[in-house]
């Protein structure tokens, strides 16, 4: 049995206008979506900004009640009021490591609250313990903990909202964005972190993120969001280096850039329409060089098609998947030179580590 | 007592007005950008050309019909445009200004029948008639209408009617001595604007032209006045609640005459070349009486105690800087029944004779309230005199409460102490009767003082039309309620008025009756010689 | 934001664990006061209290000492008024009244308006947000220095006693000011608890379960109580201020009892008198403590609330 399933997930925003006439307009942020992690896995959620992907991952926790649908952890479902136990078994790392924490606390109040609050661990002296456990397994010290937030790096909190995620020892871990807004050499010990703890803890983690680069060296599996909808799923070195569907090929196609720091979706093609105006049948039908009349008056349903999950109707004439520029270990320049990391981000890392991709696929075929 | 009046009374030092808070900021600015003398007088010479005298007075009623009340807040800018049937000589007696004559009293005294002067007519062109003064009583006699002359009224008129265009008939209930009076000080005004509160039309040498409710009034000068053509060819009133800003007005040349000098600017007052300023003594009082009905105020000894610690002299000069008498018994030195000879008090409380008398005093108490307005001498007075009596080791509790509250307290008797400064020359001439209501046990304004001689002798004073027997009466109530410490105001203010040399002197036996007369004034382009 | 940083100590903060708040503040070394205005304000607040606590100790504020107003002398040395009494001694105790007025006037205001605002602000749009902001418009509405006249005016100076309980003219003054300044600090209590609200921090302790009352007072009063103390020692100078103006209307402290509003209302007329000693040094003092506090408020912000530090909670 799957460690999270996510079944038919949907979520409407009304958004009011105001005014005496008081009118509204309904925000369709998700819809429709389902997808499935196994114990120990990495799954990647891709897309433009704005396609949902923050709103899937708060619907995982708990932080938005879905207007549809199911999320079960472990055979148990959860309610949108999440209980203790609930907790114990999914949690979320967010996307920005310096607003994860409130400014004005230390780091040990912090990471305190978890225990505390769900009653983890009552005694004082096992909790310091414990969370000293946890922070050095993170890659910090017990001294951070007496610091507060403006007084560390991006990297140390970013370590730091992982351990506080952690503590509560949880099955599922979600991250939304966990890089988006760190330094390449510290996002890639951050990465190797992940990498780490989840062979360590056997845990699940749902990797929300719009850097294609990040999601490769990661993902066992990924999904394709366009719109609140998934469009492609599957695994990872089929969806993010062979892909099928004309939108995630436009996506990958659009990170020609060499350098890997700035592999990002940000230069997508074309305007993305507004999730309160989604357009008619297959939503990308505005921006797809393939599209037909079918295509702007019935939306396709996501079929299998060689290997991965496909929302098309043309997906017999896209041809066969294609190999992505970057996709290769050899097509990826290694940068010229190493950015020098700050001296307190040199201590927290020892060996800088880049990922090796080609390593990463066996590895990941290895336990599959 | 009128509590309306009070109420306006209180109400004139209750500073509401946002002006009075900028006062500091406007002394400020004037003081800094004072004028050299030689453009004030060039100033004033050219305002002077208009030929209108302009009068600063510290506030102005809401309510400006001059039958409503009398105290000087109304009756100051309603002087040079109403006249009453008989007015007050400089020697204070009563003679005939819109009468022909004498009233002609009935025998048994409850009929009076009151000759008018014919071709006398009002601002508006109408003669003067019987109908005039009938509807002038009649509004003054109306309990619904809300004026003050009701208390002195109530109880003694039966009813009143015209007898002829020019004879007026006073029926009373009883013989009223002290109609002559009222007589002398209620004005008379058109029938049509008797009830108007909005308007005033009188027989005066002056006409209301306009007016800025609160603030400013513009008269003008009746060419159809009966009397002498007066010299100015207007008289504009302004108001500045701040005493402050009111002096700088006059010392800038803005405006010619001060009716209330601040006393805590006298000196400067007096100081000054360029002003003139009168101080004389009027029937302007401190009323000051205490709760006889209960402790600490029952004990006569305490009340004795009390009156001996006063510090007089130090509200003679620190508050009043100078311009008041030592106050002995609740008659002043301008008023009827005033007794020069009675000096039971000392200028300097004698702490030692005050101590004595505390000893034989049977009550516990050693503390009680002193309730005032909120005006800023009484609130200097109150802090010396507290001042004295923590002396002999009573403490007080100053209580300062604006109008309305305050005469609250008066009517139910809630107080222990009560003070605040009074002025009754347009109700009653050289007399206040009003001052000493609540030493007559029947009155509802009664401090619970009960001797029943001077119950007796106030009737009489009411009563009789024989002057001699009033001021007789009225000098025996002032020697008991001394005696007894009811009443001991520590000191008799002085009317002080301040003007320009270049405005005419003012009539000092009409101020003593707090008439300043403007109508009478003159503007005197190289200042007067005095 | 001025913060202690040690770049050489890192990552191991220097900071002494769990050394008691009092300690911290009394230690003027860890005041993170820089720049001379920040230590004039400082002094500015400490020549205040100086003289409204040990100044009192220096004559008698009620005794009618001199015949009348003199100007300062060694005898007295800020002179006397027209009652004769010592201005030093007067604006000694009136300087006194006015700090205890308008530090009750805020303290009162703030713990009446932190609660509400944060409650506003955590319900933002809710039911009970609305609520309280009509309320807060209500008090609002009227107009606030009539409204305390009002208040002031039928209760009179002395004292009044509701059942066994006694309010004199300093509860009521203190309260009816108070009233005045909670729509304000709670309309910023509100606004600051709706930015903390959209911060992520708070979406991350709600996911790990900790509970809306915990997240109020535990983890957003520490970012909303800093901004506060400032507008607390703003409030402060406008307490001393709106004190001035009540007094200055006869709406003050019964008197002998001086404020330094009183005594500049009463000074005013004596500046034409040639008495210029009597309204400018209590001015003086008066101005030390509005400019002080002012100051004050931005140099203390950070250094006394920079939230619970060392150890794990
Ligand atoms: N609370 C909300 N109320 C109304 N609309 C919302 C709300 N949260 C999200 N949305 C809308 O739902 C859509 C999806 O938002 P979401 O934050 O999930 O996108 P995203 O994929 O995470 O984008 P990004 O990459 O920019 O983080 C957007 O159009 C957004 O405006
Ligand atoms: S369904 Fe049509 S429009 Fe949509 S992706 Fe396929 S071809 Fe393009
Ligand atoms: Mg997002």
């Amino acid at each position: 049995m799957s460690m999270l399933v996510a079944e038919g997930l949907e979520k409407h925003f009304r958004i009011d206008h105001g005014g005496w006439q008081k009118s509204s307009v309904l925000v369709r942020a998700v819809s429709e979506v389902s997808f499935a992690v196994e114990r120990g896995e990495v799954m990647t959620i891709v897309g433009e900004s704005g396609c949902g992907k923050s709103t899937v991952a708060r619907m995982l926790v708990g932080l938005v009640e879905p207007t549809r649908g199911t999320i079960a952890v472990d055979g148990v479902e959860l309610r949108p009021e999440r209980t203790a136990r609930d907790r114990r078994l999914i949690q979320l790392v967010a996307q920005n490591p310096w607003s994860a924490f409130n400014r004005r606390r230390t780091l040990g109040h912090s990471l305190a609250q978890p225990l505390l609050v769900n009653k983890v661990e009552t005694d004082r002296r096992q909790r310091r313990a414990r969370i000293e456990e946890m922070v050095e397994r993170v890659g910090l010290s017990a001294a951070h903990l007496a610091s507060r937030p403006s007084d560390v790096s991006g990297g140390e909190l970013a370590r730091a909202a992982l351990a506080r995620a952690l503590l509560l020892s949880p099955k599922v871990l979600v991250l939304d964005e966990p890089t988006a807004s760190l330094d390449a050499s510290v996002k890639a010990t951050v990465i190797d972190l992940l990498r780490e703890l989840r062979a360590d803890l056997d845990l699940s983690i749902v990797l929300i993120t719009h850097e294609i680069d990040v999601a490769r060296m990661i993902a066992d599996r990924a999904a394709v969001m366009y719109l609140g909808r998934l469009v492609e799923s599957g695994a990872a070195e089929l969806v993010l280096r062979r892909p099928s569907h004309p939108y995630t090929r436009m996506l990958l196609d659009s990170v020609p850039d060499p350098d890997p720091d700035h592999r990002e979706l940000a230069a997508a093609k074309g305007e993305v329409p507004s999730s309160a105006a989604a357009p008619h049948g297959c939503a990308y039908h505005p921006r797809c060089h393939l599209a037909s009349d079918e295509c702007g008056q019935e939306r396709p349903e996501l079929l299998q098609h060689a290997g991965v999950e496909v929302a098309c109707h043309r997906i017999l004439d896209v041809g066969m998947p294609l190999l992505m520029p970057g996709s290769l270990p050899e097509d990826r320049p290694e940068p010229a030179v190493a950015p020098d990391p700050p001296a307190d981000c040199a201590r927290d890392t020892p060996t800088v580590d880049l990922p090796h991709p080609q390593a990463d696929v066996t590895d990941r075929l290895e336990v599959r | 007592m009128s509590t309306e009046r009070l109420r306006s009374v209180v109400g004139e030092g209750f500073p509401l007005s946002r002006r009075g808070f900028l006062g500091i900021t406007a002394v400020t600015v004037a003081a800094a950008t004072g004028c050299a003398s030689t453009s004030v007088a060039s100033r004033i010479e050219e305002r002077h050309r208009d030929g209108i005298l302009r009068i600063a007075v510290a506030s102005a009623p809401s309510n400006i019909n001059p039958l409503d009340s009398g105290s000087e807040v109304t009756r100051w800018i309603a002087e040079p445009v109403v006249e009453t049937l008989y007015a007050y000589d400089d020697r204070q007696r009563s003679v005939p200004l819109l009468a022909a004559g004498e009233p002609e009293v009935s025998a048994d005294g409850l009929t009076w029948r009151i000759p008018l002067r014919s071709g006398i007519t009002f601002q508006n062109g109408d003669e003067l008639t019987a109908n005039d003064v009938v509807a002038t009583l009649a509004h003054v006699n109306d309990l619904g209408s809300g004026s003050e002359w009701i208390t002195y009224l109530l109880g003694y008129v039966q009813s009143y009617g015209a007898d002829d265009a020019y004879t007026v008939r006073i029926e009373l209930t009883k013989p009223y001595g002290l109609m002559r009076s009222h007589l002398t000080n209620l004005p008379i005004v058109h029938r049509d604007y008797a009830k108007r509160k909005d308007a005033m039309m009188g027989t005066g040498p002056f006409r209301l032209e306009s007016f800025t409710p609160g603030q400013t009034f513009k008269m003008v000068a009746y060419d159809g006045y009966h009397g002498g053509k007066p010299d100015l060819t207007g008289i504009e009133y302004t108001v500045f609640q701040d005493g402050a800003t009111r002096l700088i007005s006059l010392r800038q040349g803005k405006v010619d005459l001060l009716t209330s000098v601040p006393y805590h600017n006298i000196g400067s007052v007096r100081a000054n070349p360029d002003l003139h300023v009168d101080e004389v003594e009027g029937p302007n009082d401190i009323l000051s009486y205490v709760a006889v009905m209960r402790e600490p105020f029952s004990d006569p000894w305490f009340r004795k105690a009390v009156a001996a610690a006063t510090d007089r002299h130090g509200v003679l000069s620190k508050v009043f800087g100078g311009a008041a008498v030592i106050g002995q018994g609740p008659i002043g030195p301008a008023e009827m029944g005033w007794d020069p000879d009675l000096q039971p008090y000392p200028d300097e409380p004698d702490l030692d004779h005050a101590r004595e008398l505390l000893d034989q005093a049977t009550t516990e108490r050693r503390d009680f309230t002193l309730t005032i307005g909120t005006n800023h001498t009484s609130r200097d007075m109150a802090q010396v005199l507290a001042a004295g009596w923590a002396k002999i080791g009573i403490d007080v509790t100053i209580q300062q409460l604006a109008g309305g509250p305050w005469s609250n307290k008066m009517l139910d008797r809630s107080y222990d102490m009560l003070m605040n400064v009074f002025q009754s020359g347009f109700t009653s001439g050289p007399a206040n009767y009003m001052a000493l209501a609540p030493a007559q046990s029947t009155s509802v304004l009664s401090c619970g003082f009960v001797n029943q001689e001077v119950d007796e002798l106030m009737d009489t004073v009411w009563r009789t039309s024989d002057d001699e027997v009033r001021a007789a009466s009225l000098r025996r109530i002032n020697e008991i309620l001394v005696e007894e410490a009811v009443m001991f105001p520590p000191v008799y203010p002085k009317i002080v008025v301040a003007r320009l040399a270049t405005v005419s002197p003012l009539n000092l036996d009409q101020l003593r009756i707090s008439r300043v007369a403007p109508q009478n004034l003159s503007l005197v382009p190289g200042g007067t010689d005095e | 934001m001025t913060t202690v940083m040690s770049p050489t100590a890192a990552p191991v903060p220097a900071r002494p664990a769990s050394r008691p708040l009092v300690l911290r503040i009394v230690d003027v070394r860890r005041w993170p006061i820089h720049g001379v205005t920040n230590w004039f304000g400082v002094g500015c607040v400490v020549a205040f209290l100086l003289i409204a606590t040990v100044g009192q100790l220096i004559g008698d504020p009620t005794l009618l000492d001199a015949p009348g107003a003199e100007p300062p002398s060694a005898e007295y040395w800020f002179g006397t008024d027209t009652l004769g009494r010592d201005v030093f001694a007067r604006t000694a105790e009136g300087a006194w009244n006015s700090l205890t007025i308008s530090l009750g006037t805020v303290l009162l205001s703030l713990s009446v308006a932190m609660p509400l605002g944060m409650l506003a602000g955590y319900h933002y749009n809710g039911r009970l947000d609305n609520a309280i902001m009509r309320g807060l418009e209500t008090v609002q509405a009227l107009p606030m220095f009539v409204f305390v006249m009002f208040v002031l005016t039928l209760t009179g100076t002395g004292t009044i006693e509701i059942g066994p309980v006694t309010f004199g003219m300093r509860t009521r003054l203190i309260v009816c000011l108070a009233l005045g300044f909670v729509p304000f600090f709670a309309r910023i209590v509100r606004a600051a608890t709706l930015v903390e609200m959209q911060d992520d921090y708070v979406a991350m302790l709600q996911v790990l379960g900790v509970g809306r009352t915990r997240i109020l007072l535990s983890e957003i009063s520490v970012n909303v109580l800093p901004p506060m103390v400032v507008q607390a020692c703003l409030a402060m100078a406008i307490a001393i201020f709106a004190e001035g103006g009540l007094s200055f209307l006869g709406f003050g402290l019964a008197p002998p009892e001086p404020t330094l509003g009183n005594l500049i209302a009463d000074a005013g007329s004596q500046i034409l008198e040639g008495a210029w000693w009597y309204a400018t040094l209590p001015g003086a003092v008066m101005v030390l403590g509005i400019l002080g506090f002012n100051l004050l408020g931005d140099a203390l912000s950070d250094a006394l609330l920079g939230g619970s530090e060392g150890g794990a909670e």
